[in-house]
């Protein structure tokens, strides 16, 4: 059977178009929602306390078939933006479903015009044997001191560009991804944080598996460098 | 007492006996097997009796030195057979396991009934280790692997040995009990023993409608499962009043247990008034979105509700009831779930409510307007995505894929990264009709990354071409082959093509694409892909020349022995893609046959059962090995069933074809 989500008034004409994009948008399965707490909603909070001066990126490769296998590599590019609360508002973002949701990959950091661009670059690694080998750390990103104190609210949002291109030698193939993550600047995924307090965000996460069928999983929550499951 | 060839004997006086009369049998057949050792085709031609000569009749001793000869080959392949079974206990595969006992348990049950059940109670408990692939949960449907692997052994033990399959049953019942069943997708069966059932119930309804309606009900139990219409209309076409039968039982059961949720009702509206599309319940903040299944296949029954109105219009009446009794949403957990998916389901099912029962339609509606505050729609216009412009008036589906893809090439040119603006392209390129692959070759082109736009470009030409040989447009099929320079792509086209042509009885173009593909083959590495495509190969060759068919049958077991390959038994060619991740149309190649190790077996005739044997040894995977070793028996047996004189035998294993 094919699986789809469609509009009722234009179901008919778009039947045919939409089966691929929504199948593969199942099949390539971005991680649900979880261990998410909930932080009332403040629009226009001074909250300087939230924001660290430097911020880290990690990208993880969390497992892949050809882990092992001699030849396997990745490679990346990302940019990280920050985007300030009434830029995000004003461009009616809040109709998005809330940060770390599925349907991100509609949002490019072009719909806002006054973002700041924190950081951005490419990543490379071959010899993928070990989990800690599948990590790459860009850490310093000062973050603090480039934000208005103006904009530094609680609910300003961190925009994530990331694309992806790895190669499973076991599975001889070539796997791609490419999206948009939104985080907030809080921390939802930190353990100590009750379920009122928040607690500034020090690392922003990108995660990837690579299932043995050849999908490929991504997540924006917090995976430890240890763990390969996903 | 061991003998040649795998033979096992026990040391009783009975056995001796046996022993040595068969040994003069054995030499004979000796014999028989050293003259006939040649090549097939050498085999053939010596052997075969000239066309227009009678068959001379088989004196009585000949008869007997036949029926001795059969019955050693029979024990020959028990023998293979035990070998396999004993082997199977190791596999690290328990899926693969599990289904080799159920084969073997199925093959043998009329020869060694004990042991059979013996395998088919290990199958059982090898299912049970079958651990589901670690992925993401679709939020659509999700296919088990253990569940799929726990149907095949009952289908076995319910024409077996009921008695195990009841037993199995309640097991599972238990376990569901016991598991949480939370985190389904909209599409997803009420639980693993439901969708075992309905299985099973599918895989029975063409021969045992009245057995299938039995499992059916059966699955009922655990609530009406989205696979339940499916089988549903199935069983519609072989007989309508069974399938009436069942639905009542689906209604009665809603009337005694309640509603689960109103994706019940949909299923069961779906069975009525569209069959073959099912709308799952809306659970998003825009009202004006739904989700719906489309079966591949178009479904050729009217619609229940067409030839029996009075059934629809119950059904109408019981739905508006449990619809207007069930739960106020705020007093749930989830109100604006729970708020959406009931309006989802009046929705559905007003317009006809109102027409057969206007009072009922009137509370439902009064229903409706109570509950639409906690359903929290939004009031939002619903944005619209860029990659998907909003359709025209009277626009048909080509033309709308042309604009987005126009639209999605857009997005790709405005992308400033390299690798986005790579991605971008590829997925315009992939949202291209197969129609129109040369303007998917075109944004292919775009592409900077080189390994990137080679593949995509070889997997748009093999979908047209595979499309082009379905439209028995076989010159351009050819001719877009040479385009592809994919070795694997490129061979199984000619393949695919290869069978097209000895439809057309083209025998000998058939043999120059065939031809053509091994040489290409010879180039291709050993993955999966390759694997499939040398199978396919095989059983292609075996329709016109067996020489080659072996010669092809090498090459596949050498290839196999360098890859991984996955015991479950496509026979579709291989997608053969070598890049993943990005937005994939559907799979192209649904509708091809010919590709799996089965086909390959079975494309040879039960004569050659020897020197198939002797090649598929050679296989490394003991679990490719053994599977390879039950087809090639299944084959035997059934042949010999199919040629021998005793009609309950032939009955027993019609089973097995």
């Amino acid at each position: 059977m094919i699986f789809l989500r469609l509009k009722r008034v234009t179901f008919l004409l778009i039947l045919a178009l939409v089966v691929g994009v929504l199948q593969t948008d199942y099949a390539s399965g971005q991680k649900p929602g979880r261990r998410t707490r909930t932080i009332r909603f403040e629009p226009n909070v001074h909250a300087p306390e939230l924001y660290v001066d430097k911020l880290t990126m990690q990208f993880m490769l969390v497992n892949l078939p050809g882990a092992g296998t001699k030849g396997t590599t990745w490679r990346g590019e990302y940019q990280l933006y920050f985007i300030p609360e009434v830029e995000f508002e004003k461009n009616k973002m809040s109709n998005l479903p809330a940060p770390g949701s599925v349907t991100s990959r509609d949002l490019k950091p072009e719909d806002f015009a006054n973002k700041i661009l924190l950081a951005g670059g490419t990543f490379k690694g071959d010899g993928l044997a070990t989990p800690r080998s599948r990590v790459f750390l860009r850490p310093s990103i000062p973050f603090k001191a480039r934000i208005p104190d103006s904009q530094r609210t609680k609910f300003a949002k961190l925009l994530t560009v990331y694309s992806v291109k790895i190669y499973d030698a076991k599975l001889k193939t070539t796997l791609y991804k490419s999206g948009v993550w939104i985080a907030h600047t809080f921390d939802q995924d930190e353990p100590s944080s009750s379920s009122e307090k928040a607690v500034a965000r020090t690392t922003v996460y990108s995660s990837f598996f690579v299932a043995p069928d050849g999908d490929v999983y991504t997540s924006q929550w917090r995976h430890e460098t240890n763990d390969t499951t996903w | 007492m061991v003998l040649p060839f795998g033979f096992e004997v026990m040391h009783t006086r009975k056995s001796k006996r046996w022993v040595a009369r068969n040994l003069v049998h054995a030499m004979l057949l000796c014999v028989v097997t050293a003259h006939a050792a040649y090549r097939p085709t050498v085999r053939a031609t010596v052997l075969a009796p000239p066309q227009n000569q009678k068959k001379p009749i088989a004196t009585p001793a000949e008869l007997e030195l036949q029926k001795q000869i059969r019955e050693l080959e029979l024990a020959r392949i028990l023998a293979l057979l035990r070998e396999t079974a004993e082997s199977a206990r190791g596999w690290t595969d328990a899926a693969a396991g599990s289904r080799a006992l159920t084969q073997i348990a199925d093959l043998v049950w009329d020869l060694d009934a004990v042991a059979a059940r013996s395998y088919l109670i290990r199958a059982w408990e090898t299912a049970g280790k079958v651990d589901d692939p670690k992925q993401e949960r679709s939020r659509y449907r999700n296919d088990s692997l253990k569940a799929e692997t726990k149907r095949e052994v009952m289908l076995v033990a319910r024409r077996r040995a009921p008695e195990l399959a009841e037993r199995w049953l309640k097991e599972m019942a238990q376990e569901e009990s016991e598991r949480n069943g939370s985190n389904r997708g909209v599409f997803d069966d009420r639980t693993a023993r439901s969708t075992v059932l309905l299985q099973m119930a599918m895989h029975t309804v063409t021969d045992d409608p009245g057995a299938a309606a039995v499992l059916m009900t059966e699955s009922l139990s655990d609530g009406v499962s989205f696979g339940f219409q499916e089988v549903l209309i199935r069983l519609q076409e072989k007989n309508f009043e069974l399938a009436q039968q069942v639905f009542r039982s689906a209604l009665a059961r809603l009337r005694t247990a309640g509603m689960m949720d109103p994706n019940e009702l949909l299923i069961l509206y779906a069975y009525l008034y569209t069959p073959g599309r099912v709308m799952a319940a809306n659970t998003s903040e825009d009202r004006g979105t739904f989700q719906l299944a489309v079966g591949r296949t178009r479904p050729q029954i009217t619609a229940a509700a067409q030839l029996n109105p009075a059934l629809a219009s119950e059904f109408l009446l019981l739905a508006s009831n449990l619809l207007i009794s069930a739960p106020l949403p705020g007093t749930t957990d989830n109100p604006a779930l729970t708020a959406r998916t009931q309006l989802s389901a009046i929705s559905a099912i007003m317009g006809r409510l109102s027409e057969k029962h206007p009072q009922a339609a009137a509370a439902l509606q009064a229903r409706a307007q109570q509950i639409v505050a906690d359903a929290g729609f939004s009031t939002a216009p619903p944005l619209t995505p860029p990659d998907r412009p909003v359709p025209k008036p009277g626009e048909n589906s080509d033309d709308y894929n042309a604009r987005r893809v126009d639209a999605l090439e857009e997005i790709a040119e405005n992308e400033r990264s390299s690798m986005r603006r790579d991605i971008a392209f590829a997925n315009a390129a992939l949202a291209t009709n197969v129609e129109t692959y040369q303007r998917g070759w075109q944004l292919a082109g775009r592409i900077d990354d080189l390994t990137l736009r080679d593949n995509l470009r070889n997997w748009l030409t093999y979908r047209a071409a595979l499309h082009a040989v379905n439209s028995d447009n076989l010159d351009r099929a050819y001719e877009l082959t040479s385009k592809d320079t994919d070795p694997s792509q490129r061979a199984a086209i000619l393949i695919v093509g290869a069978q097209r042509l000895l439809k057309q009885k083209d025998k000998a173009r058939a043999a120059q694409w065939l031809l053509d593909a091994r040489t290409s083959l010879k180039k291709a590495g050993a993955d999966d892909s390759s694997v499939h495509v040398a199978l396919g190969l095989v059983a292609a060759y075996a329709r016109i020349d067996n020489l080659m068919a072996f010669d092809a049958l090498s090459d596949a077991v050498r290839l196999m022995s360098k890859t991984d390959l996955s015991p479950r038994d496509e026979d579709r060619a291989p997608l053969a893609r070598k890049f993943a991740g990005l937005t994939m149309p559907p799979d192209f190649t649904y509708g091809t046959e010919g590709f799996s190790l089965r086909a390959a077996i079975d494309a040879f005739e039960p004569t050659e059962f020897e020197d198939v044997l002797a090649e598929i040894r050679k296989i490394a995977s003991p679990e490719l090995r053994g599977q390879a070793s039950i087809l090639l028996s299944r084959k035997y047996l059934t042949s010999m069933a199919a040629t021998s004189t005793d009609p309950a035998s032939k009955a027993k294993h019609r089973s097995n074809e």
